[in-house]
């Protein structure tokens, strides 16, 4: 019986990733520092990420060994390892996290004796454990649904006093401060609050106070439903659907939520629809492929370009042709046979539409590049002109890639 | 604290290892894990990746699956996709969850080649050891199944090189250019028919430790010699006291061919290196004592002397790319002190 959903075939793991990792994503939580507790491969690729994003000086791993694993050593050595770290950084951490890998949810293991261990050794810490499980994929909430829960899990529990704040949770990457959501904002007197643009811990703690909480991507659903039990904080889960009514919908909800007056929405959308058009008529009859890891919504992203000019001439996703017979896709997880040329006109919307396609003009894109709305669809613009402007073969565009 | 990795990436794994053996051999390559090992491999470990992705592939593991021993599973994907894409040998490669379950991939191997009579072969890889050592199991299984009848005997034999070992693969072109009776550089640039024919080399060159197993094998099966090492011109130019760190035997030519230095292997404890550690205290004491290093960029925050980079896939997973070519010994004692 298949228990996962390849439908019976090996899968393809594309390697580019534009540096999104679990790693990544916990140290946004500010004065952080990770200790991996792992077979040593397991954080490879997280520690080489690390190494390139220069921020190496905050992940550590404890490598396991066969022995470890067997006599069970590995806990003692973990509270060994967090303390003859917690001991020698300077400044200290104030969050470490003991992250954890597949391996860990076969054994069953419970870290709280670690945890409260280490942070009865240094009270000014908390520790906690965050998981790197895959495997786990269909045992529960996804891997990066379970993360962004876990990340925030750890705030106290007690309640603090709404403040003019509005929290962003679910994504990687901090909106830009051009992107109209972070205008209407500010203009209205909130604070945007991303963790991820913050240096210290106490903005971490911040979200306590958020009257609102935007969950940017799917991936921050129980992070927002947790914020809300606890800290009574509305979650709006504005997902970024790159079509103008999902657009529309969200503003209108974010400013109603906080009693902020509607800007002038339709020339807005105006606008963009114009700056979408001129690259479309600039591009001319060049098509376009897009994947599923370049934006969460590609068929949506399909429509939303077609109805501008753009001729789609294929997505790479799992699950939509399904859902959409009429149109040419393919799998990104399944595609056995590939043909990997090179210098074909065509400008891939992500790196494993332009590797399947050998495309000679791509947009590296991943996730949205942690953008949304018209600031996301404009920029989209900007970087299609730009890729139709500057080709690159396929595999130049692979060697050069975040991982 | 012993494994405790604070300066230093995890090096490559096992099954990077393997998978870098049989990546051009046409085989369908599945490695046994959720997905993290495969990204691992094709992100960091497998440069060629890039230029032409390969016939590796993830076998999707689940926990139930691996709960329940479903190997069903992982036989019925493979042998689905051979349909499809007619591969010379099927090879299961293990990870850790693998190693932790106990999953006999001896077994599922013999089921999948009664099952489709295709050549099959399974690793137990498990993501601790080093590349180097799944990179010698996989050539050995290999050679040990593939090479027939010795029916003649001329040329050189590359065993175990490994784009792991290089900057790139634009360093790893320059090799096989060292021999110029060259017969076929086994893993890199190579076919399954190169595997084939290896029984009818004249002799063997062992350019990292995963070919001394192979190299060992040939020589006892059919009489073919073997050196160690690659011919670097030696190094004229006075210097200081060098320390060389990398794998085993690679470290250990390039020690040779400059003189007044050592070796330190990070990866196969063959014997060949004057040192084998991997422990960064170890590491930073033993480059403490020496007036130059040469190593991988990553190794520079625990070396106090005079550090030349030579970026290796196998630590720094083609982050960094070379300033000095690895072969040209004139131009590495220029930066000596």
């Amino acid at each position: 019986m298949i228990t996962d959903n390849t439908g019976g075939l090996p899968r393809y793991c594309h390697p580019y990733h534009g540096g999104w990792d679990v790693a990544t994503i916990a140290l946004n939580i500010p004065e952080s520092r990770i200790l991996f507790i792992c077979p040593v491969t397991c954080a490879r690729n997280i520690c080489l990420n690390a190494i390139n994003g220069g921020y190496k000086d905050r992940v550590d791993v404890l490598a396991l060994t066969e022995d470890d694993i067997v006599s069970g050593s590995y806990e003692e050595k973990t509270v060994a390892a967090a303390c003859e770290i917690l001991d020698t950084v300077q400044p200290r951490p104030k969050a470490m996290i003991l992250y954890v890998s597949c391996i860990d949810a076969m054994l069953g293991n419970d870290h709280s004796f670690q945890t409260e261990e280490i942070m009865s050794c240094y009270p000014d810490v908390t520790c906690f454990v965050l998981k790197m499980c895959p495997i786990t994929r269909f045992s529960g909430d996804l891997p990066l649904v379970a993360l962004q829960h876990d990340m925030y899990a750890p705030l106290p529990e007690e309640p603090v006093p709404h403040t003019d704040t509005v929290g962003f949770i679910g994504s990687n990457i901090a909106l830009h401060p051009d992107n109209e959501l972070i205008r209407i904002l500010q203009d209205a007197g909130y604070r945007p609050l991303h963790i991820q643009a913050c240096d210290r811990y106490e903005d971490y703690l911040a979200i306590r106070s958020a009257k609102v909480n935007l969950c940017l991507m799917p991936f921050g659903k129980t992070a927002g439903e947790l914020l809300a039990e606890r800290y009574g904080a509305k979650m709006i889960p504005y997902f970024a659907r790159p079509d103008f009514t999902s657009i529309r919908t969200t503003i209108t909800a974010v400013c109603n939520a906080l009693d902020i007056a509607l800007p002038d929405l339709d020339a807005m959308e105006a606008e963009t629809v114009r700056i979408l058009q001129e690259c479309a008529a600039y591009i001319g009859d060049t098509e376009l492929v897009i994947d599923s890891t370049a934006t969460l919504f590609p068929d949506i992203l399909r429509k939303t370009l077609t109805a501008c000019g753009f001729r789609i001439r294929r997505i790479y996703a799992d699950g939509v042709q399904q859902k959409a017979p009429d149109i040419d896709a393919g799998s990104i997880q399944m595609p056995l046979v590939r043909s990997y040329e090179d210098n074909e006109n065509v400008i891939a919307i992500g790196m494993a539409a332009s590797s399947f396609a050998g495309a000679d003009k791509t947009v590296n894109m991943f996730y949205d590049n942690g953008e949304w709305g018209h600031y996301a669809l404009r920029m989209l613009a900007a970087r299609i002109r730009a890729a139709y402007e500057h080709p690159r073969s396929a595999v130049q565009v692979r060697k050069e890639a975040r991982k | 604290m012993n494994n405790l990795y604070r300066v230093l990436p995890p090096l490559a794994p096992d099954y990077a290892g393997a998978c870098a053996v049989m990546y051009e051999l046409g085989g369908l390559v599945l490695i046994h894990d959720a997905t993290g090992c495969t990204v691992n491999y094709v992100s960091f470990d497998e440069p060629r990746w890039h230029e032409k992705p390969g016939m590796v592939y993830c076998s999707g593991l689940t926990e139930i699956d691996a709960v329940m021993g479903n190997d069903d599973v992982l036989i019925d994907k493979a042998l689905r996709a051979a349909e499809e894409l007619h591969p010379a040998f099927i090879a299961y490669v293990g990870s850790s969850v693998p190693l932790i379950v106990g999953t006999d991939f001896a077994g599922i191997a013999a089921e999948t080649e009664a099952r489709s009579g295709i050549p099959s072969f399974g690793f137990e890889c498990s993501g601790i050891r080093s590349y180097i050592r799944g990179a010698s199991d996989a050539l050995y299984a290999l050679a040990d199944r593939f090479c027939g009848e010795k029916t003649e005997s001329s040329g050189t034999l590359l065993l175990g090189q490994l784009p792991l070992d290089d900057a790139g693969t634009d360093a790893s072109r320059k090799i096989p250019e060292l021999f110029p009776d060259l017969r076929a550089s086994l893993s890199f640039n190579c076919t399954l028919d190169d595997l084939r024919q290896a029984q009818n080399a004249a002799c063997c060159v062992v350019v990292s430790a995963a070919g001394l197993r192979t190299a060992r094998m040939l020589e006892q099966r059919y009489g073919i010699p073997w050196t160690a090492g690659l011919p670097l011109p030696a190094c004229t130019v006075p210097h200081g006291s060098v320390l060389v760190i990398g794998e085993d035997v690679r470290a250990h030519s390039l020690a040779a061919a400059l003189g007044n230095a050592a070796a330190l292997d990070l990866f196969s404890d063959t014997g060949l290196a004057d040192y084998h550690t991997r422990q960064e205290e170890e590491i930073a004491a033993l480059a403490a004592r020496y007036d130059n290093v040469i190593a991988d960029p990553c190794f520079r925050p625990l070396v106090r002397g005079n550090f030349i980079p030579m970026p290796s896939m196998s630590v720094s997973g083609g982050l960094f790319a070379e300033t000095v070519p690895a072969l040209d010994t004139a131009a590495i004692a220029a930066l000596l002190k």
